[in-house]
């Protein structure tokens, strides 16, 4: 069976007290290795997250933004003391969530998860692009319905543009010739009863072309809101086809601090990178740190390849 | 005359008392504006940066600005000491080009094993956070380097120093230097009459090579910046000197530090058509003050 496996045992990112926007927690990065160096966007927090009251209390209430670290072995990294992007306006009100790294061309876009805390439902997916991953400019509502877990292609295939998103509880595709109008929405995979991924599924980071079409890392949530890691092939001429599904989670909550933080017993994942034949993947430890596991690729490929037979 | 405006009465980089590499002094910062950014790659002390305060070590640290005012920084240094054996007490005090899409850091690389152990070293980088080192690059007691940001007539250009003055070498192959000439010299009785050394790269100008240099007054040991005007194609011919300095420690953080009344500069950004000048205060902080370049003018 195949795993990712740990390359630290430790947390490679926690929060830093001295940093306010930082102070609770860092999590959920979006990941990209270029011009040698492996760059994480995280998700940070200003104060731990109550997530139990019917709606979000303004008195406690939480602010997220988005910091920014380097490495050049993509274990070590070091990071800057001020973020690189913070809400802007009712809609992130409370801040700006999950960022996903995509480079079209010379440019990088991030999507991410605008929350305004108006009610637990009134978050949307948004976009915004850089030329250094430093400076982002021209924010917008990607899509302007409830929906978050949400990441564009690295590349377009057939001159579309793909965008992969999460309507509750499935996976879901859709495409645009311009990034803006998006059509052809459709269900890509679906949760499966009685198991790991029964309750939920969502996209980790943007997948991954190779020769065998396109991997694709996911999370998935079951009835006890375990989360977990779990990784499909798809179609790399038409993406909407799911060519397989591995089937076992490639990584569970085990250690300390991925089953005890501010949400107990997850491992959610906004980005991977490919380092030198490995796929290492950058996952956020009970909404409160960041770890890092890897796998080699040929390896995946061919356990997935095996699944199709 | 040329003068340069702070940008801030503040420093725009102080010393961060929880990172014991950068926990005394951050100053002397190599600078550039690249994709749409001011990049500072600065030397910083774990200790006060003087010998009376023991034997600190140096780093080289990594900060990025929108504005060219406010920055932000990376909690590891980017260069260490002790990776090389010119550099035991750590590099110092980068100059920093981009030549061919490949950023060159000449620095000062200081062992303090004998008198005058500090030379002049050179790192190469494709993304200013790692850094690949080349070595000693010119082996004598010399610091206070900076290449040009271009060939000239196909050849590269150093300026360095020779105390107490400027000099200027070509290169091929930053191995061999050759046609070593004095460029500037200090002028007895002024602000600049102990030794000057080069600022940042010198900037190019339709007019010639505009240079910011530092020069040092013998009777407090004060630093101030100066400009002067070198041709463009035989550098080593000083075109125009003004006899005024362009900026010179008047703020407290300028001239209190742990070496008082500096003001010492060893890179800017150019944006249009201003030119960023970065400059550490009193080896202690760093501040900012900027110029156009349409008031180039001698």
């Amino acid at each position: 069976m195949i795993r990712l496996e740990r390359l630290s045992q430790k947390p490679i990112l926690t929060p830093i007290w001295e940093h306010e926007w930082e102070r609770a927690a860092v999590f959920n990065a979006g990941a990209i290795y270029d011009n040698g160096l492996v760059w994480l966007l995280y998700r940070a927090l200003d104060r731990p997250y109550r997530l139990d009251t019917p709606e979000p209390l303004p008195e406690e209430k939480f602010v997220s933004s988005i910091g920014l670290a380097v490495s050049s072995d993509g274990v070590r990294f070091s990071r800057f003391d001020k973020p690189v992007f913070t809400g802007e306006g009712d809609q992130e009100a409370w801040g700006v969530e999950d960022p996903r790294i995509t480079k079209l061309g010379d440019t990088y876009y991030m999507t991410y998860t605008a929350f305004g805390g108006r009610s637990w439902q009134d978050y949307r997916p948004a976009l915004c692009w850089s030329k250094n991953l430093i400076q982002w400019q021209g924010r917008r509502i990607l899509l302007d319905e409830e929906n978050k877990d949400v990441a564009l292609f690295p590349q377009q295939i057939n001159g579309r543009y793909y965008l992969l998103h999460r309507r509750i509880p499935h996976i879901w595709i859709a495409s645009s010739t311009d990034l803006e109008n998006w059509t052809d929405h459709r269900i890509l995979m679906e949760t499966i009863p009685g198991g790991w991924e029964s309750r939920k599924i969502g996209i980790a980071g943007p997948p991954h072309l190779t020769e065998e079409g396109w991997v694709l890392f996911y999370h998935a949530v079951d009835e006890h809101k375990v989360y977990r890691l779990g990784v499909a092939l798809l179609d790399r001429d038409d993406p909407t086809k799911v060519l397989a599904r591995y089937g076992h989670p490639i990584l569970e909550p085990e250690l300390e601090w991925e089953r005890n933080g501010l949400v107990p017993n997850v491992v959610f994942s906004c980005g991977s990178v490919e380092i030198g034949g490995a796929f290492y993947v950058y996952y956020g430890g009970a909404d409160f740190c960041l770890g890092v596991a890897a796998v080699d690729k040929s390896l995946l490929l061919k356990r997935l390849l095996d699944r199709i037979e | 005359m040329i003068r340069l405006e702070r940008l801030s009465g503040k420093p725009v980089l102080t010393p961060d008392p929880a990172l014991p590499w950068s926990r005394a002094a951050v100053f002397n910062a190599a600078a550039i504006y690249d994709r749409g950014l001011f990049h500072l790659l600065y030397r910083a002390t774990d200790i006060g940066s003087h010998e009376r305060y023991g034997e600190y070590r140096n780093f080289i640290g990594y900060a990025v600005s929108t504005d060219g005012v406010h920055f932000m920084r990376l909690d590891q240094p980017v260069m260490r000491p002790g990776e090389h054996q010119q550099e035991l007490r750590g590099p110092e005090d980068g100059r920093l080009v981009k030549l061919d899409g490949v950023y060159y850091m000449t620095y000062t690389g200081f062992s303090n094993r004998f008198e005058g152990d500090y030379r002049i070293c050179l790192a190469t980088s494709h993304n200013l956070v790692t850094w690949e080192r080349h070595g000693v690059v010119l082996a004598e007691p010399n610091k206070n380097a900076s290449l040009f940001p271009e060939r000239i007539n196909g050849q590269y250009c150093m300026l360095h120093r020779r105390h107490p003055d400027i000099w200027l070498a070509w290169t091929k192959d930053f191995k061999t230097w050759y046609g070593h000439t004095k460029v500037l010299s200090p002028i007895p009785g002024t602000w600049q009459d102990a030794r000057v050394g080069v600022a940042g790269p010198p900037i190019k100008t339709p007019m010639g090579w505009f240079l910011i240099y530092h020069g040092v007054r013998k009777a407090d040991n004060s630093y101030r910046l100066g400009a002067a005007l070198l041709d463009l194609n035989d550098p080593s011919k000083v075109l125009a000197r003004q006899p005024e300095p362009i900026l010179e420690p008047e703020l407290r953080w300028e001239k209190e530090g742990y070496v008082p009344n500096v003001v010492f500069s060893n890179g800017h950004g150019i944006k249009g058509d201003d030119i960023y000048v970065y400059y550490g205060g009193a080896d202690t902080v760093i501040g900012v003050a900027a110029m156009r370049m349409s008031d180039i003018r001698f």
